[in-house]
């Protein structure tokens, strides 16, 4: 657990919670590292993922399984891919209990906790994909970004498809519920391409977001930081 | 025994189907379930080769054919189930072996953690096991579960629409708890309490690993033991289980010295690891068990021993206090809810709950503040009730083992109530009275407690979950019977080994010095051998005694409770801040968070100032300055919650200055808030909520994964001028759209506002609402121009 989640990344966490700067009093200060530390006692973080080879018939689809990977965007973002992963994570339902707990009596403390959860579960994506890439780039492969059911048109209910096809509920206590929201709620699907000639492009970009229009980051000429590594 | 018991010292299950099923081609993201209804063949198949091997019970094909994981495949749950008892009953034609209809998870989780409720899942268990029963299967077994919730709504489906036995199995981690954090003490209550014919561990890990957990569970419960390993671990990417057949049965071997005598596969094993384990088991014999006996309350997460003092939190009971009756009365859940946390905080290990008021339905309210508690609380709860049907609705609704307060010695309560206790598996508090009331001497008071004790065991209810109460007598009216209680305690604990119950602060009525009184009677009683206090434990003057009582009993250990209690305790005061004029130093306050400082500023102000003007004049503006600093970027939110929250201690002494003096509660009205159908992120709604209510607007707060009827009637029933929804996911907007849908059919005139991180101005216009928030402050300056 340590190795996938060190620690909160204060500065990520602050910009979940709409900081733009300005002073921090100390006394807030003081709380978000008690909140922090409440996060990380209870994260319990918790992942699958499989490597799929792509077969590109009239749909996309992953080889030996019944599974399509429908719409555009994810077309898109696995050109020059021959293989995928699929990959789910989750801080595990503790932090779920602590979330719920805080907004029945401290509402202030409820969102610094949900800040930092948030940036928890991002820091745990951040370090599988960089072990995916450390491992996949021995074998002379590269990888996309991380592409999450939600962006761009790959539907948000795609969500249930990915957790059945990893038997996530059985094998990480993961589930998408009716509405493909994940349960427990600090959790992350997503999709990386695997190939040789995989492109250096944007892919988890402002462009490619479901908020895209909504997003009040982007309305200050700001981002929510989820973008493409260089 | 039941019939599975097949007079066999050992009992082999089957191995995987899925493990069995993909051998033999099957798809990722096909439906096993499903191949019962197309390929009969295979199934059986793979059924016989397990009896070949030597499986004593074939488990159905049926682990993923709840209602709700068939849901769109075009199959029934029933459809399904019938088939496939069908098919392992074909398969076993001819031999002694037994059919046990597979139950695993739903797939969607139960509240609080997700959505479906209890009810809602207990229907869909019943629709399986009325399948499987009428399909002639010999017995269920409910395997593989996370939640003991979900597990619980499982054992009362079979139990109470079949008559078959019940094996009951959960999925451990490494760290001996479920996903869900479930722990095996709490697992082993429970379905202990609720009467399962065997209970064990199943999946998740091989037998290795499971090994420790098995011998925990081993030492909590008399039930024949269960285990079903996996073939090892999996690695990570190819899912290969790690262990093969031999090394399998050798490490399954273990568990004889356990006790455990019905053992068998999960993933990744096939009929060779079956064959190989029962070859491994020839000659073995079971150990016998020594389980620890004593009683224990729990819930999944938090185990409470009653092994020394442990104190119930009396305070969620409206007996005496009008601000807890009026919060019932409106279903104000959130105030209820704070009485059970300021409790757990200040040390409780239990919780009474008591919500009986004579024009209340009691079931009802009693099964909605259980499940809101459990929702924030891992404390165990005691069901304070004398109606049987509250009882019932309570323990019903419970997640973990309860106690219940109370039965007394009159044979038709004992009757009515005892068997509920035992159906839920509860411990029950009896009081040493009868229907000829309370007997004045401790030798009668003890001939009750045997009474009690007697019927109880005739029931099926273990002794050591019957707690006696011998009652706390107002010792100012009564003086004799403070020692006659003490002695009555000394009886019941030494004759009777029972643990004891008395509710504390009744000793003091009508006496100076009440915490004088109280604490020393309840120092005495420890000494007689009182267990169970029922206090309040926010006073902190009890909890204290406890804590030295404990020490000098030598309950806590090097004292290492009571010096951590006592730490640090004198901390100095922070130094006063700089004096400033009253007004100034609540907006001072307010702008900082301060809570303290702003009920004291409000209360300096309101020896001058009436309530309503400091709320227009001061508390509203200042509000105002906060939510404009906000806007600006200059504070960020939680910085503005923060001031809203040491504003609303301002409301509460404005309000309890206004309610004492008689006037009409101050409200600038009514705003109704949900987070819609579908959704349960709702920590946005709850933002907009503590904001709104700054403002002095009433919030009928619906909560999360609301239906739409209920906010149009909400919305009707209380004339509420706003509605206000939430809605995160861009899935759960149809919800919302079609909650809009409803409030205007209805024809109540009220305004809607919306929010939500995928929406946006034009589609909350395209959906019909007339507002959009962006975030709480704007919700509030809607509200204004609604509602002034």
């Amino acid at each position: 657990m340590g190795e996938l989640l060190p620690g909160i990344n204060r500065e990520e966490a602050l910009r979940y919670m709409g900081y733009r700067g300005g002073d921090l009093p100390e006394e807030l200060q003081t709380a978000l590292s008690e909140s922090e530390r409440e996060v990380l006692e209870a994260a319990e973080p918790r992942y699958r993922y499989a490597l799929f080879e792509l077969e590109r018939g009239s749909n996309l689809s992953l080889r030996g399984t019944r599974l399509l990977l429908p719409g555009e965007s994810i077309r898109k973002l696995l050109e020059g891919c021959d293989a995928c992963i699929l990959m789910a994570a989750t801080l595990g339902g503790a932090v779920d209990t602590l979330l719920r707990r805080a907004q029945a009596t401290d509402m202030r403390k409820a969102v610094l906790l949900d800040g930092c959860a948030s940036a928890a579960i991002e820091t745990v994506c951040d370090n599988l994909e960089t072990r995916f890439r450390a491992e996949w780039s021995e074998k002379e492969k590269h990888l996309t970004g991380r592409f999450s059911p939600g962006y761009g048109d790959l539907p948000v209910l795609w969500q249930q498809e990915l957790c059945r096809a990893l038997d996530t509920e059985r094998k990480i206590g993961l589930s998408a519920g009716p509405s493909g929201m994940l349960l427990p709620q600090k959790s992350v699907t997503a999709v990386l391409g695997v190939g040789t000639a995989v492109q250096k492009r944007q892919t988890r970009g402002c462009q490619t977001c479901a908020l895209f229009d909504s997003c009040s980051f982007r309305k200050e000429g700001k981002t929510c930081g989820n973008l493409a590594p260089e | 025994m039941g019939t599975w018991h097949l007079n066999k010292d050992f009992i082999f299950l089957d191995g995987a189907m899925g493990t069995m099923l993909q051998k033999l081609g099957m798809e990722l993201g096909e439906r096993p379930e499903l191949l019962c209804l197309t390929q009969e063949a295979k199934i059986t198949e793979i059924h016989r080769l397990y009896l070949e091997a030597g499986s004593d019970i074939l488990y159905t094909n049926t682990f993923g054919a709840s209602p709700y994981k068939l849901e769109g495949t075009g199959a029934a749950s029933e459809e399904v189930i019938s088939k496939a008892v069908e098919l392992a009953r074909r398969a076993c034609r001819g031999t002694k072996a037994l059919v046990a209809l597979d139950i695993g998870p739903i797939g969607a989780l139960l509240e609080p953690a997700g959505t479906l409720n209890f009810q809602d899942a207990y229907q869909m268990f019943r629709r399986q096991m009325a399948a499987g029963a009428a399909a002639g299967a010999n017995l269920i077994v409910i395997e593989t579960m996370a939640d003991l919730y979900e597990m619980k709504a499982a054992v009362l489906a079979a139990k109470e629409s079949t008559r078959l036995p019940v094996f009951a199995t959960m999925t451990f981690e490494e760290n001996r708890r479920t996903f869900s954090g479930c722990s095996v003490s709490a697992m082993a209550a429970v379905l202990e309490g609720l009467g399962v014919d065997a209970m064990g561990i199943n999946c998740s890990l091989g037998p290795h690993e499971i090994y420790p957990i098995a011998r925990e569970l081993s030492g909590y419960t008399s039930l024949p033991l269960i285990v079903k390993a996996n073939a090892g671990l999996p690695d990570p990417v190819t899912g290969e289980y790690a262990i093969l057949p031999e090394e399998f049965a050798r490490e399954m071997r273990r568990y004889a010295e356990l006790g455990v005598t019905i053992v068998g596969g999960c993933c990744g094993t096939t009929p060779e690891y079956i064959r190989k384990l029962k070859e491994a088991f020839a000659g073995a014999a079971p150990a016998a068990r020594q389980p620890v006996s004593g009683s224990i309350l729990c819930t999944p997460t938090r185990t409470v021993s009653i092994d020394g003092v442990r104190v119930i939190g009396e305070r969620i009971n409206p007996t005496g206090k009008p601000r807890f009756q009026q919060a019932l009365r409106e279903g104000d859940l959130n105030y209820i809810v704070s009485q059970g946390v300021s409790q757990a905080e200040a040390g409780a290990d239990i919780l009474d709950v008591n919500v009986g008021l004579p024009d209340i339905d009691e079931p009802k309210v009693m099964e909605t503040v259980v499940k809101s508690l459990q929702s924030v609380l891992d404390l165990p709860l005691q069901i304070d009730s004398s109606d049987p049907l509250a009882i019932e609705a309570g323990l019903r609704a419970c997640n973990g083992k309860a106690a219940v307060n109370s039965v007394n010695g009159d044979r038709k309560v004992l009757g009515k109530v005892l068997p509920i206790v035992k159906k839920y598996g509860a411990a029950v508090v009896g009081l040493t009275l009868d229907e000829k009331g309370i007997p004045a001497t401790a030798e009668e008071r003890f001939a009750i407690a045997e009474r009690i004790l007697a019927e109880a065991l005739r029931h099926g209810i273990r002794k050591e979950d019957v707690y006696i109460d011998c009652l706390t007598m107002t010792v100012s009216a009564r003086q004799a019977d403070a020692a006659e209680t003490l002695r009555a305690v000394s009886m019941v604990r030494e004759k009777l080994g029972l643990h004891t119950v008395l509710g504390v602060s009744n000793i003091s009525f009508g006496l100076p010095r009440r915490e004088l009184i109280n604490r020393s009677f309840l120092t005495l009683a420890m000494g007689r051998g009182l267990t169970l206090p029922i206090l309040n434990p926010n006073s902190r003057e009890m909890m204290d005694t406890v804590a030295a009582f404990r020490l000098l009993s030598g309950e806590d250990k090097d004292s290492k409770e009571y010096i951590a209690r006592f730490s640090g305790s004198e901390t100095v005061q922070a130094a006063p801040e700089e004096a400033l004029a009253p007004g100034e130093s609540l907006e001072y306050a307010i702008s900082r968070g301060l809570k303290d400082e702003t009920r004291q500023a409000v209360k300096s102000l309101l020896s001058s100032t009436d309530g309503l003007t400091i709320v227009n004049e001061h508390l509203i503006p200042a509000l105002d300055r906060v939510g404009d600093r906000f806007e600006r970027g200059e504070i960020f939110l939680p910085q503005l919650i923060h001031s809203a929250a040491a504003a609303q201690q301002a409301f509460e002494e404005i309000k309890t200055v206004l309610s004492k003096a008689g006037g009409a509660p101050m409200s600038k009205g009514k705003i109704v808030l949900a987070t819609v159908r579908g959704d349960i992120h709702d920590i946005g709604k709850n933002i907009v909520k503590i904001i709104l209510e700054n403002y002095g607007y009433k919030i009928i707060d619906l909560g999360r994964d609301v239906e739409p009827n209920l906010v149009a009637k909400t919305a009707i029933k209380e004339g509420a001028g706003l509605v206000g929804l939430s809605a995160l996911m861009t899935t759960t907007l149809k919800s919302m759209e079609e909650t809009i849908t409803i409030l205007r059919k209805s024809g109540h005139g009220c305004k809607i506002m919306v929010g939500g991180a995928v929406l946006t101005p034009e589609y909350a216009a395209r959906i019909g609402a007339d507002y959009y928030a962006k975030d709480a402050k704007q919700a509030a300056d809607i509200a204004k121009e609604v509602l002034g």
